[in-house]
């Protein structure tokens, strides 16, 4: 990490920290999913937490490497970052785009079912959840499209622009 | 860039040997761009905006062709 530029080391340190906290968030949204009840509140707590953490995560690092090469971290943005930022950008809305698009065939699929399926069937309980489903499916690309994002970049800084 | 042999090549680090020892932060703060971008231009990673290859021509006092030069049999 010693060659690397304070724009990559901040990169790496929010992809991390990313990482974490939707690991932590979406193991959570598995489980109880898989448990079959969904605890709203409980939720809310975890995602209050992990914003929190986040946050907190995000200022140390940033302050730990702007601390030990106040040079680079002092420097603005030049071409080619803005290019590296833009390509970077681009892989996000590529794969924020097949999210989305999934989870609109997630949405189509639900309504088929609700209409053909007897309210009666277990299949009923499922489809309850089925807009915490969306919203977390909708979250879910929101973050692989960012971690997507924050990979291209490194790569782009690596292999070249 | 990134992919293959390199089409756009160039001379900077002669250049800046012959410069007098000019440092690639020396280099960068003359042209406008981070250290980190004169490494990725040296090592042709990157290919500079024609504003910043003749910021680069400039520093030097030569013409853009004795910095940058293109390989067109490349091209196929």
């Amino acid at each position: 990490m010693s060659d690397m530029s304070f724009r990559e080391k901040s990169i790496c340190g929010t992809l991390v920290a990313v990482s974490v906290v939707a690991a932590l968030y979406f193991w959570t949204v598995v489980e109880m999913l898989g448990a079959g009840t969904v605890n709203l509140v409980a939720l809310g707590k975890l995602a209050v937490s992990l914003t929190i953490f986040f946050i907190i995560v995000e200022i140390v690092f940033h302050a730990v490497i702007a601390a030990r090469s106040p040079r680079d971290a002092g420097e603005s943005e030049d071409e080619r970052d803005r290019l590296i930022d833009l390509k970077g950008e681009r892989v996000g809305g590529l794969l924020l785009g097949i999210g989305v698009a999934f989870t609109i065939g997630h949405i189509a699929l639900n309504s088929l079912m609700e209409s053909v399926v007897s309210p009666h069937s277990g299949l009923t309980e499922l489809l309850s959840s089925s807009h915490f489903v969306t919203a977390n499916l909708l979250l879910f690309s929101l973050t692989v499209s960012e971690i997507g994002k924050y990979v291209s970049q490194l790569v782009y800084y690596r292999r070249g622009a | 860039m990134g992919k293959g042999k390199p089409r756009i090549t160039n001379r900077i680090r002669q250049l800046r040997l012959e410069a007098g020892q000019m440092t690639q932060q020396a280099l960068a703060e003359r042209v406008g761009v981070t250290r980190q971008t004169v490494i990725a231009i040296e090592n042709d990673r990157y290919s500079p905006s024609l504003e910043v290859a003749f910021r680069i021509a400039t520093v030097f006092a030569v013409g853009l062709e004795d910095v940058f030069s293109y390989d067109a049999a490349s091209d196929g």
